[in-house]
């Protein structure tokens, strides 16, 4: 070893060993240090290896093969890889040169470690002339495509060597690239072929072919889809909404329009009982789907027709209507599915309640649908839902959303709450119908009711009972379902229900008894437990009726069941048994023969007559059961008139001072005569009246408007020519 | 007829419409329907004295008169609002007992908070001997500060053909071949 040597082995030992040579620092006593021995010199070559050590491959293609080189110290100079022949090894790849013969080329590595120590490696490799054609392929041999349209092919070509230049050309005007083929634009249908061509450096080549078919772009397209609205159901028990049982549904009967990017209208269509609809529109145009809240079905023969809006009343009596984006109608037909939210965002409602006037229609599209089966002609006029987030149970003005409640409010128009957290009824089936009802009386049937508050089990005027049970029963015929159920409160949380299907047989004056006798008329099936099984056709057939609308009698659950009868004489005998367990003793129109006075005998008879010419007539109007509305505030009579003048008197015969005796005079529910004189002791009227039958409703004024001062008071009327 | 009885029944109809939520009736000699008909629920009616209009942050105490048409039973009533007001508790909730009288007041005091037209809701309930009952909801409005006229509904738009609409915005999916 010489000294160079050696200082650098004890360098790196002593650097190695450093608490072991801290001994030589310090002089002793005298003792002699022995170094510890020199590491044996290193004489152990780098060894180098190719994985595999050999190849076959052909020329300008490459091949792999992995050199590892290590050492026992390190590696310091290499490996380094040299090749004969024109090959080259790169980071584990031979690749080959060209050659049109076969050859072989050797590869040598070569390392050295820090002593001097060499190590090597051959790789032999074998290169053969490439004579193999590239593999070229679109990833479908056929494609159709409209005129001007593009669409993606994948075009893949793979080589043993590599692939030099890869070109594609198409017929009649196609082009590709990029994985794109462009059609040409063309009327009619076209075929063509796109050729594909894959070289290698060795001028090998193939061809793929992508035969074309471009078709005429269609005269329009397709758009079909559904318009659905997210229904909150009730809670049962509760009688509140249960928004986390929300359903989606279809929307039936709804106008859905085609709208233009300036608004104009391209096609229109009418969702069917699914919420499903199609229309046309231009290929490649902006379109957007509009679905307006309405239902509108015009007449013809054999056709029923219907109109049904929901309004703003708070905003200039806008239609609301629900918006799709504005998207390319394409070239093909296409599918749009536009759903109303609830807006709920779980503990109030976050964002616009786009379904509220589609859960208000579809209700109403099951009424009508179920009224027309029997009656294909049937015309309903015009009817708006009123509806506004802003709709409170304040009464004033309603186009500031002031609507006192939900309620119909005549000339077709039903005003629904939307209060959140006081009253909302937009979700509330029951409640919707029931006003649908009052319009249906209205506009195509007869109801005399004179409003007003009413709850079942009050005693009310018979036209109240009437026309407030019916609403009851059409509720409960509408939905199949005889709960009547209303929510209210924080979160629309709370509610109340009303059994139609109870039996109740208070009587005629019972909002109840009317509901459950029109109920009971209806109803069929396991849970019906009398013997009326009429269906909704002779219900709705007695309804609109006009011996039923035009009848003089003022219209009760009397001249119902009067019609119901006359239409279903088999069932007649039926009829009047079903109703006398209801507490109904009279199916005649007028009442004539009912027994059940409600508690006080001044009821009855319903309709008092009186002769003209003939003897005064006592009746007597009382409080006994609350005010305007209630049974007895107003007393009915009827009488037969001539062509000619009569005078109509009636006299207080009993009663407190300062009453004010007032009638209304009606034929065949048409008002025809009012006096409202400021006498407080007798009302008299002289007016010239058309031949025929007329009934009075005759009432002492403070039982029916000025609250202050209610009481029970009687008089005698007469009516003389 | 007197022409001043017209009159006066006639604003008597508009005072009931206005203040008890029941329909009237009007004399003309036409046939028509001018009633309300309302959805079913509680016969109660109400009338308050709380002043037109208020200002902000002050105490105000005014009193509900609420008319049934019951003999027997319970009237339970809460009052709810939202944050622009404050109800002091005592007066949120109150019960009358139906079978001795038909007219039942109480009074209620509260802060409003902040400018604007607020509501103080009064949910009622009448329930019968049996425990059945039936509801109505009434909303007392409340101006405070200066009335301000309510902005339009952002969505609401002109068509091309002069109809007006609420534009609402669907959730939509779209599928293309």
């Amino acid at each position: 070893m010489n000294i160079k040597t050696l200082l650098q082995s004890t360098a790196i030992t002593v650097g190695g060993l450093a608490i072991v040579s801290c001994g030589g620092g310090g002089g002793g006593t005298g003792s002699t240090v022995t170094p510890p021995a020199p590491p044996p010199p290193d004489t152990q070559a780098p060894s180098l290896e190719f994985n595999p050590s050999s190849l076959t491959v052909v020329s300008t293609g490459t091949g792999s093969s992995t050199l590892t080189a290590t050492d026992n110290v390190g590696i310091t100079t290499g490996p380094n890889v040299s090749c004969t022949n024109g090959g080259d090894y790169s980071d584990g790849v031979f690749t080959a040169p060209e050659t049109s013969e076969t050859l072989t080329s050797e590869c040598t590595a070569t390392a050295s470690d820090a002593a001097g120590n060499e190590g090597s490696a051959t790789l032999t490799v074998t290169v053969n002339p490439d004579t193999t054609a590239p593999v070229v392929s679109f990833s479908v041999a056929n494609l159709t495509v409209n005129s001007g349209q593009t669409s993606e092919v994948s075009l893949t070509a793979t080589d043993d060597a590599a692939v030099t230049s890869l070109t594609t050309t198409c017929t009649n005007g196609g082009s590709f690239s990029d994985g794109v083929f462009t059609a040409p634009t063309i009327t009619t249908t076209t075929n063509l072929v796109c050729t594909a061509t894959a070289t290698d450096a060795a001028g090998n080549s193939a061809n793929a072919t992508l035969n074309v078919t471009v078709e005429p772009l269609p005269d329009d397209v397709k758009i079909t889809g559904k318009i659905s609205y997210e229904l909150v159901p009730l809670n049962t028990s509760t009688n509140g909404l249960d928004y986390g049982a929300t359903v989606q549904r279809g929307a039936p009967g709804i106008t859905v329009q085609a709208r233009n990017a300036a608004g104009g209208i391209i096609d229109t269509a009418v969702t069917d009982g699914n919420g499903d609809f199609s229309v046309s529109v231009l290929p490649n145009t902006d379109v957007r789907i509009v679905a307006r809240a309405e239902m509108l079905q015009e007449a013809s023969t054999g056709t029923a027709g219907w109109n049904v809006k929901v309004i703003d009343n708070t905003n200039q009596n806008a239609v609301y209507e629900l918006t799709g984006d504005l998207l390319s109608s394409g070239v093909s037909d296409s599918i749009r599915a536009l759903t109303a939210q609830s807006g709920w965002g779980g503990s109030s409602y976050t964002s616009t309640r786009a379904a509220a006037p589609f859960a208000m229609l579809a209700p109403t599209y099951v009424a009508i649908q179920k009224m027309i089966a029997d009656d294909p002609d049937a015309v309903f006029p015009e009817m708006k839902y009123n509806w506004s987030i802003n709709n409170r149970a304040v009464s004033g003005n309603d186009s500031a959303g002031d609507i006192g409640t939900s309620s119909y409010k005549g000339n077709g128009n039903v005003y629904i709450l939307g209060d959140e957290d006081s009253d909302t009824d937009e979700y509330d089936d029951h409640v919707v119908v029931h006003e649908w009802g009052h319009y249906f009386e209205d506009q195509m049937s007869r109801s005399d009711s004179i409003g007003g508050p009413h709850s079942g089990g009050q005693k009310l005027d018979m036209r109240v009972a009437m026309g407030e049970g019916f609403g009851n029963a059409l509720s409960g015929m509408v939905t199949d379902d005889p709960f009547y159920r209303d929510s209210y409160g924080n979160g629309q949380s709370q509610g109340f229900s009303i059994n139609v299907d109870s039996n109740d047989n208070t009587g005629w004056y019972d909002e109840r008894t009317t509901a459950g006798v029109l109920y009971d008329l209806y109803d069929r099936g396991t849970n019906d437990d009398d013997g009326m099984r009429f269906g909704m056709g002779p219900i709705y057939a007695a309804f609109t009726a006009t011996s039923y609308s035009d009848h003089p009698a003022f219209s009760s659950i009397f001249s119902y069941l009067a019609e119901l009868k006359s239409q279903q004489q088999d069932d007649a005998a039926a009829i009047e048994t079903f109703a006398a367990e209801r507490g109904i003793n009279s199916t005649e129109n007028y009442g004539a023969g009912e027994t059940n006075n409600g508690g006080l005998a001044s009821n009855l008879p319903i309709h008092k007559v009186v002769e003209v010419n003939g003897d005064a007539v006592e009746i007597c109007s009382v409080d006994d059961n609350g005010d305007y509305n209630k049974l007895g505030n107003r007393a009915f009579l009827k009488f037969t008139a001539t062509a000619a003048s009569h005078t109509l008197t009636m006299t207080k015969t009993s009663g407190p001072a300062a009453r004010d005796p007032d009638f209304v005079v009606y034929k065949s529910g048409v008002r025809v005569q009012v006096s409202q004189g400021s006498g407080d002791t007798s009302e008299t009227l002289t007016a010239t009246l058309s031949a025929g039958d007329h009934v009075i409703d005759a009432y002492d004024y403070p039982n029916v408007g000025d609250q202050d001062t209610p009481g029970d008071s009687c008089y005698n009327f007469t009516i003389t020519r | 007829m007197n022409i001043a009885k017209i009159i006066f029944k006639s604003l008597l109809s508009i005072s009931i419409i206005g203040f008890a939520s029941v329909s009237a009736y009007a004399s003309d000699s036409s046939k028509d329907l001018n009633s309300t008909y309302q959805k079913p629920g509680a016969d109660i009616r109400h009338i308050h004295n709380l002043k037109s209009q208020l200002s902000r942050g002050g105490m105000e105490t005014f009193t509900l008169t609420l008319n049934e048409g019951y003999g027997e039973g319970a009237l339970e009533i809460s009052l709810g609002t939202n944050e622009n007001l404050e109800i002091f508790s005592t007066s949120k909730q109150a019960s009358f007992d139906m079978s001795k009288g038909k007219t039942h007041t109480m009074d209620i005091s509260f802060r409003a908070k902040k400018d604007g037209r607020h509501f103080i809701n009064v949910f009622t309930r009448a329930v019968n001997p049996s425990g059945q009952f039936q509801t109505r909801v009434f909303s007392i409005p409340v101006q405070v500060g200066a009335k301000v006229p309510e902005k339009p509904h952002p969505g609401l738009r002109t068509l091309q053909d002069g109809t007006k609409v609420i534009e609402m915005k669907a959730a939509e999916e779209v599928i293309f071949d």
